[in-house]
């Protein structure tokens, strides 16, 4: 059976590996327990959520993960002041979210578990994020920051719209997109 | 004369179009919109945030 849900307090000995040693950094031992410090559940800023198959019920593999968290506009216009960007950008950035209200998510991190990559589960992951989204029916401005060598894996409908330095990671980018409806 | 003037305003009202496949969006339907190219991109041609791989993220956030 697959199940995706929000983490639990149930989870915390689960292990979640992706094989890249940057994006494992977080839980050097493994451990859903660092994730877990994070989330909502315990006092932390993000949602998390995995994707799990159950194989019975001692028996669970996690095959993916995703994060995020909401963001006040005022916290959003902070961060982004200690970015390089054009000027044009950041003006109609800025108007956009000026003109109408938005929910502001940042998307933290998606990643499949070792074992099961190449199988368009972080495809999966990704599509399960904008449901979450969508199924809200608000206006919603998303963003997520990408290092130099990862940029290719985003998609073209997201926007580079600035770009930093990392003493660690070097060169990275903000991409995002405004989701719209009209009435 | 009030069905002239909501005639008016429903061609005043500026369609919707998806960058991608040309269809027209209709009200109450997601889109993305570029804030650099203005284009509007519509839910069926949004694939989201991952073209490739399987990881996504900036370390230890």
């Amino acid at each position: 059976m697959f199940i995706f849900r929000r983490l639990s307090e149930n989870d915390i000995d689960l292990k979640f590996k992706t094989g890249y040693n940057a994006f494992d950094e977080i839980n050097p031992d493994g451990r859903l327990k660092a994730y877990l410090n994070d989330d909502i559940v315990r006092g932390g800023e993000y949602c998390t959520y995995i994707l799990i198959e159950e194989i019975d019920t001692e028996n669970l593999i996690i095959l993916g993960l995703l994060r995020y968290k909401f963001i006040d506009k005022e916290q959003f216009l902070t961060e982004l002041a200690s970015y390089e960007l054009e000027k044009e950008i950041e003006k109609n950035l800025v108007q956009q979210l000026n003109k109408t209200e938005y929910s502001i998510i940042y998307l933290s991190r998606i990643g499949v578990e070792k074992e099961n990559q190449d199988m368009n589960i972080g495809q999966i992951i990704s599509n399960f994020f904008e449901f979450l989204v969508k199924r809200k029916h608000e206006r919603t401005f998303i963003y997520v920051k990408v290092i130099d060598k990862y940029k290719d894996f985003i998609t073209p409908t997201y926007d580079f719209i600035a770009k930093n330095d990392d003493k660690k990671w070097g060169r990275y980018y903000l991409a995002s997109k405004f989701l719209e409806f009209d009435e | 004369m009030e069905k002239s003037k909501e005639k008016e305003s429903v061609l005043k009202k500026k369609k919707l179009t998806c960058s991608i496949c040309g269809r027209n969006i209709p009200s109450g339907e997601y889109y993305s919109k570029s804030i650099i190219s203005g284009k509007i991109t519509c839910s069926d041609c949004d694939k989201g945030v991952l073209i490739k791989g399987d990881f996504l993220f900036f370390p230890n956030e």
